[in-house]
């Protein structure tokens, strides 16, 4: 046995540019032979400033900048700022719309989840399952393409409501889409559940107690597949009172864990979908706006990777003063740094897609 | 017209990079590969190695921090090669264009030789960017060839100029690292 | 209109925050506003159980701002962040990046606070040529 302190230390970057993840981390290791003892993240590779640029823009033209904060869940983000401002001018919106924005705000969950899956199974090296995930997935961005007119940043959301209706024809062929999607995910939820290959490598990997967890403020998926029940949902914003659900969570707080939530979400997303489509009123989907914000508020949604919440400070004019934003991945970033130490090196991919990071949400 | 000519001419290897993007185009990049579209039945593969690649696909504007990276990998692409930039930012800088850490498009760091626009393009326009980028790719290996350099893949006869990466000395600092483990090895 | 809102003075931050550690709080976030009249609203986000509360401080450019790392070590992410776009005095972060997480050397410095020198301009690019 060597002696773990004659075992010399030597320093590999992960990233920016890496196969594995789409978008630039850095990520410095230090590492003792294959072991991690130490990682420090360097971002900012993907910062751009979005906060700064929503105090030169009014609050209307802020919502299409504020979407592309993160493409994945666009829809989200227009949410959390819409719903802030929405309570900050006391509007009230209608019936529809607030189902409405369920039912695009569930398959953006449904198709983000789908992508994580993929990208996990990329990441263990099972591309085969990567294209499978995917393939389900074009069915949830052919709905966003017929209801929206673009895949993936759909800009449906605005003060007050909705900007678009779906008409009762495209609600039928969604929920037909549901029960597809949950025979296609039978499938495919055999193997991430079973599969031996598969188990060896997130089994007991990257484990996060619950108090860990909690300490180190994880959310989403991360925070729920270490046993804290938290989802924002049950705070009951847009029509999520009047459906039926409960948070999804597991306790074992490792990678498998992690995944296991995120599938039964994908199930619970399509029984969401059902009961809002069945439960929808008929009427308006948008509201005229005449006042102008004053005053500050605290906005959050649960997105597809955890808690959102804004902050917007308005002034009276239509540019607002503030809006600062905290992402899911950036509460999530700190329990990754945490996890790190003590893992192999070629865990290092599987870890690091575990919490489902999206770092220009991160950075903005 | 060798064997080794006609392959390259047909399969092009293309190697990603996201600068600034909101990830809207790189989804779009990866959708490409999967099932639906399916690019890999012309060849197409998505690489991780700047060596390996022919095509370099770039989405989103550049700032001051990655544009670096972007230079280094860039340079390490073999001649001939060609870049895609994709997306309204990737193109001109679109809606971050006015944010004050964004420089500006592709085009600011390194010569683009197709453009994709689209917020986000989808991913018939992708695969038609790449198509057109093929075209690109064989007149450069038409004009290797017509000076009289028998293998345009040798690395020495590298003959676009090389993209100048500013110095390491002010800009990159090391983060501090102060361990939050008392009980840790120095 | 925040709901739970505690306004302290800025020496008694560290005592209100450890307060919150004790009662198991949850941080979700900081928030930095410049109030464009030479002071800054700093604001502590904590949650349990799904309910929001927060601590709100008032600090300038000049005073010393002790790090809560010590307590919450998952703010460190977002002192390095405030710290470098708004250029205040955050002191003993555990993961210290130097105020340059975001930034490089030759950017402006500290872009997020009022009056920060932003040209927003035409500017020249290949693709006009």
């Amino acid at each position: 046995m060597i002696n773990s302190e004659q075992v010399p230390r030597s320093t590999v970057p992960f990233g920016p540019q890496h196969p594995v993840l789409p978008e630039p981390i850095h990520i410095k290791l230090i590492l003792e032979d294959e072991k991690i003892v130490e990682a420090i993240p360097a971002i900012g590779y993907v910062h751009r400033g979005l906060e700064k640029l929503t105090e030169k823009k009014d609050m209307y033209k802020s919502i299409f900048i504020l979407e592309r904060i993160c493409g994945i869940c666009s829809f989200m983000h227009a949410l959390c700022y819409c719903q802030g401002l929405e309570n900050l001018m006391e509007i009230d919106v209608p019936e529809r719309a607030k189902y409405l924005r369920v039912i695009w705000g569930e398959l953006h969950r449904t198709h983000s989840h789908l992508l994580w899956l993929g990208l996990f199974a990329d990441a263990f090296g099972f591309e085969s399952l990567f294209y499978e995930c995917w393939k389900i997935r074009e069915k949830i961005l052919d709905i966003m393409e017929a209801t929206s007119g673009a895949r993936v940043i759909i800009s449906t959301n605005t003060i007050g409501g909705t900007r678009r209706d779906i008409n009762s024809d495209m609600l039928e062929h969604i929920k037909k889409t549901t029960y597809e999607i949950e025979e296609a995910l039978a499938y495919i939820d055999k193997v991430f559940f079973d599969d031996n290959t598969v188990l060896v490598r997130t089994k007991g990997v990257g484990v996060l107690s619950k108090k860990d967890a909690y300490l180190l403020g994880a959310v989403g998926p991360t925070g729920r597949g270490s046993g804290l029940p938290q989802d924002l949902r049950t705070t009951n914003y847009a029509a999520y009172g009047d459906l039926d659900f409960e948070p999804i969570y597991e306790t074992d707080g490792d990678c498998y864990a992690r995944c296991k939530v995120r599938i039964r979400e994908l199930y619970q997303s399509q029984k969401l979908l059902r009961q809002a489509i069945d439960q929808m009123p008929e009427g308006e989907y948008a509201v005229k706006v005449t006042q102008k914000p004053e005053g500050e508020v605290v906005s959050r949604v649960e997105q597809p990777r955890g808690e959102c919440m804004y902050y917007i400070r308005g002034n009276g004019t239509d540019i607002l003063e503030r809006v600062r934003v905290r992402t899911p991945t950036f509460a999530n970033i700190p329990a990754l740094v945490h996890m790190l130490p003590g893992h192999q090196l070629c865990d290092l991919p599987v870890l690091v897609l575990s919490i489902d990071p999206c770092i220009s949400c991160t950075e903005r | 017209m060798g064997l080794f000519d006609k392959a390259a001419q047909k399969s092009p290897w293309i190697i990603h990079f996201d600068c600034n993007s909101c990830n809207g185009c790189d989804i779009e990049i990866l959708a490409c590969l999967t099932p639906l579209y399916d690019v890999e039945r012309f060849g197409v593969i998505n690489v991780g190695n700047p060596k390996h690649a022919d095509i370099l696909i770039v989405s989103g504007a550049v700032n001051q921090k990655n544009q670096r990276v972007l230079k280094n990998i860039y340079n390490e692409i073999p001649e001939p090669k060609a870049v895609i930039a994709i997306g309204a930012c990737g193109c001109t800088g679109g809606i971050f264009r006015e944010c004050y850490n964004v420089m500006g498009g592709i085009d600011t760091v390194i010569p683009v030789d197709v453009y994709v626009p689209g917020c986000s393009p989808k991913p018939e326009a992708i695969i038609d960017g790449v198509v057109k980028a093929l075209g690109k790719l064989e007149e450069k290996r038409k004009k290797m060839k017509e000076k009289g350099e028998e293998n345009p893949f040798l690395p020495e006869e590298f003959t676009s100029e090389l993209v100048e990466i500013p110095s390491l000395t002010s800009e990159t600092k090391e983060p501090v690292s102060v361990s939050h483990n008392p009980e840790e090895p120095k | 209109m925040i709901d739970n809102l505690n306004e302290i003075a800025l020496d008694e931050l560290k005592n209100s925050i450890s307060n919150m550690n004790y009662r198991k709080y949850r941080l979700v976030t900081m928030s930095c506003v410049d109030n464009k009249d030479g002071s800054f609203d700093l604001f502590y986000h904590f949650d349990k159980e799904s309910k929001l509360v927060t601590v709100k401080t008032k600090v300038t450019k000049e005073d010393e701002i002790p790090s809560i790392t010590d307590l919450y070590f998952c703010a460190f992410l977002v002192e390095n962040e405030i710290k470098e776009l708004f250029g205040l005095n955050i002191v003993d972060i555990a993961i210290d990046y130097g105020g340059k997480m975001y930034l490089t050397a030759d950017s402006s410095e500290a872009p997020m606070t009022y009056g920060a020198n932003i040209t927003i301009e035409r500017r020249d690019i290949g693709y006009d040529k």
